[in-house]
């Protein structure tokens, strides 16, 4: 946004005073839309502060910010925290990029061999409909309560989506460009690489943002589950003994990670689409 | 001028589950070495099918395609399609657009590219080699397809209706670039349009196609007394409005017969 805003400037350096109006007007639109978003955070927060003192809000059951704050700065001084969330992270990490490796994968068969595609139709349908969460408890007994049911509960979620959706996505690129290659003297496997891989960077990256709030989604099943550690822990431990600061202080710090996450991604977004 | 290709009763017909179409019935026809030959003929007459079939992206149900008297499968003679639209890859700058064929048959050496700026330089596309797709003209788009096929060294290039997708004023341009480029590299081209007026602009002969199941209907050898004659000039050439007329004849007495 700030770049656009530089550009924008920057070029409105020798133009009519009609257009530096409307540029004007234009930044100090973006800057009351900022000072509102600002404005009602820090209304929540102090709501929920104010609340708790003055006696509307059960701290004991709604936790503080402050409390939070305090939560933080004690797990974070003896470096709980940072273990909890980089299980986490790691846990997500590595669930996304299997997701997309896999998914990638399965995706670029199934657009290979029309035949395989048709027959395993139905089976993604299914596999694609059903709540994974069901599916958590029987990984459970199939791999114990591991790092490994987490994982495989997480891939599961976002896994059949993504085939479905790269699969649609390689199947909808236009037919004249296919043609193109083949009368470029092009096989099947030049179709593939110079035309659907490149042509379809763009909508595995938004694809990706979807997956890596999805893996989190997963990963957090899975630690409710099967965990010793990480945030979905934290979250079910602190309620299961009613240390709602813990539980808040997870969710946070699960609100940060989530975004910055799908900021990460929306940097390479705009790198890789001009 | 002597037979580069030779066209000989081929047939074609699609298949679905809702029955076979007959697209094309005994086409016969030949074309000679640096000719520019047109085909028009009603939409859906198997026009483009004609063009699948010689470049070898189709069989022929019945009969033979012969380039030099080989068949076409085992002539290792290269042929070069222009679709409709110019097909560039948005992803890719027009350097790596036009290489794109060279690429994909591994062509593309260290001495290429003297030989493809030679080309960008020639039609005027050097100072946009960096540039993406999305930043060409029309015309600039349409010629760095044309490059991107020629570097592949065609004998004969087909021609699939490759201005339609561009408007009046451009198309007349971009068809005396295309026509001009053609000539100039020496090569033999098929055209294909349902523009009669673009057809017999460009073309040494014409061949007037029927409706679906489509067949020759006819062939006018194009004689226009113009000096210095391109698609342009062309138009202005007394005999102009008569192959016109002709031409649209043929075609309308065909649509009544059926």
């Amino acid at each position: 946004m700030s770049r656009k805003h530089r550009r924008v400037l920057s070029e409105s350096m020798d133009v009519s005073a009609a257009q530096k109006a409307y540029v004007k007007k234009y930044l100090s639109r973006m800057r009351r839309i900022r000072l509102y978003q600002l404005l009602i955070l820090i209304g929540i927060i102090a709501f929920w502060e104010i609340g708790t003192h003055i006696g509307i809000i059960d701290a004991f059951i709604f936790s503080s910010p402050l409390r939070v704050v305090k939560t933080i700065a004690e797990m974070g001084g003896s470096g709980q925290l940072f273990f909890h969330v980089g299980i986490t992270l790691l846990e997500t990490l590595v669930s996304f990029a299997l997701v997309n490796i896999i998914g990638l994968l399965i995706a670029i068969i199934l657009w290979w061999n029309d035949s395989i595609s048709r027959v395993l139709e139905p089976y993604l349908i299914v596999l694609n409909s059903l709540p994974k969460s069901a599916l958590a408890p029987v990984f459970i007994v199939w791999l114990g309560a591991n790092v490994k049911t987490i994982i495989v509960a997480a891939v599961s979620v976002s896994l059949f989506g993504s085939i479905i959706t790269l699969y649609s996505d390689f199947k909808a690129v236009e037919e004249d460009k296919i043609k193109l290659i083949y009368t470029l003297g092009g096989k099947k496997k030049d179709v593939l690489l110079k035309v659907i891989l490149p042509g379809n960077v763009p909508s595995m990256i938004s694809l990706m943002k979807v997956n890596i709030g999805l893996s989190l989604v997963g990963v957090i099943i899975g630690e409710f589950l099967a965990a010793k550690s990480g945030l979905g822990y934290l979250i079910i431990y602190g309620s299961q003994v009613f240390r709602l600061d813990l539980v808040i202080m997870s969710i946070v710090i699960l609100c940060i990670v989530a975004t910055g996450l799908y900021k990460m991604l929306s940097y390479y977004e705009r790198k890789f689409t001009r | 001028m002597s037979e580069l290709l030779r066209i000989d009763h081929i047939s074609y017909t699609y298949h679905s589950l809702d029955g076979e179409t007959p697209a094309l019935l005994d086409v016969s026809f030949e074309v000679h070495d640096g000719e520019f030959l047109g085909i028009v003929g009603p939409s859906g007459c198997g026009k483009s099918t004609l063009l699948s079939l010689i470049a070898g992206l189709l069989t022929p149900s019945s009969g033979s395609i012969y380039i030099n008297g080989k068949d076409i499968k085992s002539s290792g003679k290269n042929i070069g399609y222009m679709l409709q639209k110019d097909h560039l890859l948005d992803w890719r700058n027009t350097l790596r657009n036009v290489t794109l064929g060279m690429e994909i048959q591994h062509k593309l050496s260290e001495n290429s590219y003297i030989q493809i700026n030679d080309l960008l330089n020639t039609y005027g596309l050097i100072t946009f080699k960096n540039s993406f797709p999305s930043e060409l003209s029309g015309g600039m788009r349409q010629r760095a397809a044309l490059i991107r096929t020629l570097l592949l060294e065609p004998d004969i290039l087909l021609l699939d209706e490759p201005f339609s997708a561009l408007d009046y004023q451009t198309r007349l341009e971009v068809a005396d670039d295309i026509w001009g480029i053609i000539r100039k590299e020496k090569k033999t081209a098929i055209l294909i349009t349902h523009d009669i007026s673009e057809a017999i602009s460009m073309s040494d002969r014409v061949i007037v196609m029927t409706k679906r199941p489509g067949t020759v209907k006819r062939i006018f050898d194009i004689k226009l007394s113009v000096p210095d004659r391109t698609p342009f000039t062309s138009r202005s050439a007394p005999e102009f409005k008569d192959y016109f007329n002709m031409i649209w004849k043929e075609l309308n007495h065909n649509e009544q017969e059926t």
